[in-house]
């Protein structure tokens, strides 16, 4: 028995040895890959640990005394906790998730314009925004919506409506505000990965299609869209890792005493605690709760996305 | 229950119809969307173009009313801009290419899905967009490699980014497996695979990948000015930066006569300014795109596979 | 002759010339002030040091005149980030420092402060203390009527050091001048009013001194119906000329504030109290409420941005700016805008209140520093008389000429002043002309006297032009100091590490905005309830009850009024 059982396990192990010196080449092409990982990833990542030490200037990240868990429970103890997760969450979710289709909605609208010039055009004007700086947008948004003086205001004011509303005071814009700017700053940009994928679906799909008589909008929906599933599979897996982690920029910009409420996430508070003035242990900590999260999510949807579409990122 | 080849022509008028109207409805959602980036953008070129006293007045908004080039005149004046020019155009050109090159190979070697420990490589990749050390000890490593306060440190972190990786694996997922067996069949090794099929058949993603990477490049401020000493090798963005940046004191960080005329001094930036200096900061960089539209016209790889 | 030959010629020549050379410096003596030939790199935690950087640092003409004093040459290293503290928080955990750090302090309660410290304390920095023993200008460090009671209890001779000295405050007086007026060192902060509209209104600027004289005047002005450049009616109270924000109340309703410490005061029976948890903080929303509602303030006052205010005050859409100062070029420019009020103090004190004599900035030498002391002497020397000239004026015939013992600049030096160029002052010169030109060389000197050392407060301040009519204000609205000692309250919360974190978070500035601008009085008392139970959850009582032990202690430790 047992001997046929080593024998089982050497010729798997022979197997195995054989298959990775079939693919010889491929771990020699994938040499600078590990070292680039190691060495600017995982090196500096070990430096995670000081999300448990008490950080000493002096004694550097591995003499520093440890702490345990004491930055997270003083994190969770916090008065804010809930309020920043719940918010976090939120805008995560509407900038990872409800934000995710326009992209490729615009992807589709430019893939089907005619005439090549217009296209070439919207293509590169609608990346522009990504290319100006949060402070000079937020400065032309105030401008926009300022009570009563605002484009949006006056528009109102001239409808006969009322036009005192003071958007950036109120929360219930708030949401609605970060949707349409962060929305407008990156749709551009991110269609043009869609764009590429769309170059590579087969033209011999859509000329059997015309002949089948599909619409345009059919066209899309059961030729293009399918055929770059799995581009959208991957993107839509790596976007969510980085719910919990919502950018500082433009929620920083737009945030004002009247919507605080709802405009402090987690990047928020670790500027706004001046944890990275000095905490260093506390701001890793925060750092490696948004990782968790991400982590745990990334790892169900693709779970879920490698069943339902066979698409997933391992 | 296929329909029939042959359509009656009223069936193919009414599509053509339903085409044109859908497509009318696309162009002129493309084109408000158009029109909402180019406003602004329409702004900030006549303030730019304006006298920037003038200008803070306000009410510059379509068309410049003290037309002026002085303020790009000051922005090339500080000789500054020059020399931060070769240091970004240098590094956009080399950390381009060193990232294309690491990357498709890379991601050529975890699309082959017979590797042994291709799950586990793919893994640990997407952990790095996770997990970072932060800035600390990340700087201590720099330090270590010896990249503090060098030119290098623009080109060799961040050349591999986990994202860009997978969305090239994702891209050589459609190439058809068929090619590569056949190609094996025919003796090719995994390295002539990689650059007679796979390379010549992912233009598209390069484009794309490649667009990504050099405007990442061209926008990066932040690795200028933290780890850099001192401004020698600025790129242009962490000059602009700087600029931009120049807050004002609020009263209670001031305690002399003396402060407060170094402040004046030293952070009376115009609005028209800092325009200026952002048209001359992004228009190079914009002008890639057009360039690279060509790559992903539609059919360009699957034409590559038939020829 | 063949190569060799050739080369050994060549070699010859060069030990020769460079034997020569060394013979020749030998010969030079070196002068008494030579401490050794050395560059030494400051980080400056400083933004203004950094935007103001010669191009070529070490060829000015400063540079080489401090160099054939001392042998030594200075160079500025400046990090752009976020926050200059968080630059130096980064840089000291990684431990790549240079030959000497400076940084913003203006006294212990700054953010720089807690950072310094526990760097301190790691042992990051060399200990000055037998330095200054030896030291010319230093040494008078020691005396504890010299240097302000912060500076020399908290930050240069801290107990908890155990004798040792880790960073020196910088910018201190020789003499302290801070309860009088001399018209060319200061400056009027606060609200201004156009003065066709004071004019119009027949009101002295100087009778509105309460909170409710201000609100009379907002409406007179209101009522009046006055149009700006183009036509638009003018808001009463206008923004921050810097852009919006709450700072700018404590000029506007300055008799509404409960105190001078901060947030904090104590009762008449010994209890230290959070402003928000007396009545205070109703007046204050209730002032602010009105105004608002009668579209007497500015909606957007607290949070406007730079550019937008700016315009605002260009075209005049403003009667009354909440706080500028006289050194912007809307005050000084023209004389459309002058000083409003001041608003007394809750005590019904018109009086400028100070802490007494203070400093600016720290400096500090890392531990990994080789031979520090010549650093030392090198700062020491650098705010001797002679260093002072040296780094404020420049050198001698190159940027100004001594006339009847005292310095002054020369006509084509004060021109690039009064224009405000920068760069001509720092690449042509060098010097630091009070900041208008290298700024860190100012900022690095101690033991500050221009008036005795060079007969005028600044570089220049005798014959400029561009600040002239500064001064004039400074003289037609003088205004009076009052004294009271110690710090805000708020310095003693690093003692509690917990409450500190806590209380960072909360912002009682935002919570007044969000009350002024609720939609009912009932959500008013929703917002300052629930901002109460946010300061006891964060143990704000633990920390009163701190303060109190602290001030029944020693009075002048706290400033409360």
């Amino acid at each position: 028995m047992s001997s046929i059982v080593k024998n089982q396990k050497r010729s798997t192990a022979a197997l195995l040895g054989r298959r990775i010196w079939l693919h010889g080449a491929l771990y020699i092409m994938f040499i600078p890959c590990v070292v680039y990982f190691i060495l600017f990833n995982y090196i500096p990542m070990a430096g995670i640990v000081l999300a448990f030490k008490d950080f000493s200037f002096r004694k550097g990240i591995w003499g520093s005394p440890w702490v345990g868990f004491d930055y997270f429970k003083m994190f969770f103890n916090s008065y804010d906790a809930q309020r920043l997760i719940r918010n976090t969450l939120i805008i995560g979710f509407m900038k990872c998730v409800l934000e995710f289709p326009f992209a490729i909605i615009l992807a589709l609208m430019i893939n089907e314009l005619r005439n090549a010039r217009f296209k070439k055009i919207s293509q590169t004007v609608s990346y522009l925004p990504h290319f100006m700086s949060s402070v000079i947008i937020i400065t032309m948004l105030q401008r926009m919506l300022a009570p009563n003086t605002g484009a949006i205001n006056q528009l109102i004011g001239a409808l006969g409506g009322d036009s005192s509303t003071f958007y950036l005071m109120e929360k219930k814009y708030f949401l609605p505000i970060l949707f349409l700017l962060d929305l407008w700053k990156n749709m551009g940009w991110d269609s043009i990965i869609f764009l590429a994928a769309m170059s590579g679906v087969d033209p011999a799909l859509y000329e059997a299609s015309q002949i089948d008589g599909c619409g345009k909008l059919k066209r899309m929906w059961h030729i293009t869209l399918p055929g770059i599933r799995s581009t959208i599979g991957v993107l839509f897996i790596l976007g969510v890792g980085g719910l919990l982690s919502s950018g500082f920029d433009q929620i920083y910009l737009l945030r004002t005493p009247g919507n605080m409420e709802i405009a402090d996430t987690l990047d928020v508070y670790v500027v706004r605690t001046g944890i990275s003035g000095g905490q260093f242990g506390y701001a890793t900590a925060i750092g490696l709760i948004q990782g968790v999260v991400g982590l745990i999510l990334v790892m169900l949807s693709n779970k879920i996305s490698k069943r339902i579409t066979e698409v997933g990122i391992w | 229950m296929r329909k029939p080849l042959v359509l009656t022509k009223s069936n193919k008028v009414k599509d053509d119809l339903a085409d044109t109207l859908v497509q009318v409805v696309i162009v002129i959602l493309v084109t408000l969307f158009c029109l909402t980036i180019l406003l602004p953008f329409i702004n900030i070129f006549a303030l730019a173009f304006n006298d920037g006293r003038d200008a803070a007045r306000g009410g510059v908004f379509l068309w410049p009313r003290i037309p002026t080039l002085d303020n790009f005149k000051a922005v090339f004046k500080d000789g500054k801009i020059v020399s931060a020019y070769k240091i970004t155009v240098s590094r956009t050109f080399l950390g381009t290419l060193l990232s294309l090159w690491l990357m498709t190979m890379s991601a050529y070697v975890l699309h082959i899905k017979t590797l042994p420990g291709r799950n586990f490589f793919s893994m640990a990749i997407a952990l790095t967009m996770l997990f970072g050390g932060g800035l600390i000890p990340t700087y201590i490593q720099y330090n270590r490699l010896g990249l503090i306060n060098t030119f290098w440190i623009y080109i060799f972190p961040g050349a591999i980014g986990a994202y860009y990786l997978f969305m090239i694996r994702t891209f050589y997922d459609g190439v058809p497996d068929s090619l590569i067996e056949s190609a094996k069949l025919d003796g090719c090794g995994w390295v002539r695979i990689y650059t007679q099929i796979i390379l010549p058949l992912s233009k598209p993603i390069i484009a794309v990948i490649g667009l990504y990477c050099a405007v990442n490049h061209w926008n990066d401020w932040f690795s200028g000015a933290f780890y850099q000493r001192s401004n020698k090798l600025w790129p242009v963005q962490t000059v602009l930066q700087s600029m931009l940046n120049k807050a004002m004191k609020s009263s209670e960080e001031i305690s002399s006569v003396g402060q407060l005329i170094a402040a004046e001094a030293n952070t009376t930036t115009t609005d028209s300014l800092k325009m200026a200096a952002v048209i001359v900061t992004i228009t190079p960089i914009l002008m890639v795109y057009p360039f690279i539209q060509k790559y992903f016209a539609k059919g360009v790889m699957i034409g590559a596979v038939k020829g | 002759m063949t190569r060799t030959k050739r080369l050994a010629l060549l070699l010859c020549i060069v030990m020769l010339t460079s034997i020569m050379s060394s013979l020749t410096v030998m010969a030079e003596e070196k002068p008494d002030t030579w401490i050794a030939d050395r560059v030494v790199q400051i980080q400056a935690y400083v933004d203004d040091i950094g935007y103001a950087l010669p191009e070529d640092q070490l060829n000015t003409p400063v540079m080489q005149e401090l160099a054939r004093r001392t042998g030594m040459k200075i160079e500025f290293l400046y990090t752009e980030g976020e926050k200059d503290r968080y630059v130096m928080a980064t840089q000291l955990a990684t431990g790549n420092l240079p030959d000497m750090i400076v940084s913003y302090l203006n006294n212990s309660t700054r953010p720089e402060f807690p950072i310094l410290l526990k760097a301190a304390r790691d042992g990051m920095f060399a200990d000055l203390a037998p330095f200054i023993i030896e030291s010319k200008v230093y040494s008078k460090y020691m005396d504890k009527e010299y240097l302000p009671a912060d500076t020399y209890d908290n930050i240069v001779w801290r107990k908890d050091f155990d004798g040792q000295v880790h960073f020196l405050h910088m910018n201190i007086d020789a003499v302290d001048t801070s309860t009088i007026w001399n018209p060319a060192e200061e400056y009027i902060g606060g609200m201004y009013i156009q003065r066709a509209i004071a004019e119009d209104l027949g009101i002295d600027v100087k009778t509105i001194n309460t909170s409710e004289q201000l609100f009379k005047l907002l409406q007179d002005i209101k009522a009046k119906e006055y149009k700006d450049v183009s036509g638009n009616p003018v808001t009463p109270l206008g923004p921050k000329f810097w852009g919006g924000s709450a700072d700018a109340l404590q000029y506007v309703i300055n008799d509404l504030f409960w105190g001078v410490s901060g947030d904090y005061n104590i009762t008449e029976d010994g209890k230290v109290l959070h402003e928000a948890e007396t009545d205070w903080v109703y007046k204050k929303v209730d002032w602010l409420r009105k105004a608002l509602a009668e579209g007497l303030m500015h909606k957007e006052f607290f949070t406007i941005d730079e550019t937008r205010a700016g315009e605002l005050y260009a075209n005049k859409s403003i009667a009354i700016i909440a706080d500028v100062h006289s050194y912007k070029e809307i005050i000084y420019g023209s004389d459309d805008w002058i000083p409003l009020g001041p608003i007394a103090n809750y005590k019904g004190d018109t009086r400028k209140i100070t802490s007494g004599k203070g400093g600016r900035g720290q400096w500090a030498i890392p531990a990994s520093t080789e031979n520090p002391e010549e650093v030392f002497k090198l700062m020491d020397y650098l705010s001797s008389e002679e260093g002072q000239l040296l780094c404020l004026y420049g050198v001698e015939g190159v940027s100004y000429d001594m006339v009847d013992g005292k310095p002054k600049l020369k006509p084509e030096v004060q021109e690039a002043m009064d224009r405000g160029d920068s760069k001509t002052l720092c690449d042509k010169y060098g010097a630091s002309f009070d900041g208008s030109g290298v700024y860190g060389l100012e900022f690095i000197l101690t033991d500050r006297q221009n008036e005795a050392y060079f007969g005028e407060a600044r570089p220049g301040a005798s014959s400029g032009s561009t600040f002239e009519r500064s001064v004039k204000l400074a003289e037609e609205y003088t205004r009076e100091y009052h004294l009271v000692p110690g710090l805000p309250a708020k310095a003693f919360l690093t003692d509690l590490e917990d409450v500190n974190n806590a209380m960072n978070l909360l912002n009682y500035n935002e919570t007044l905005v969000q009350a002024a601008f609720a939609e009912s009085d009932a959500k008013v008392k929703e917002i300052i309830e629930s901002f109460r139970e946010q300061l006891k959850h964060a143990g704000i009582e633990k920390f009163e009850k701190l303060v109190e032990e602290k001030y029944a202690e020693n009075p002048n430790l706290i400033n409360f009024y």
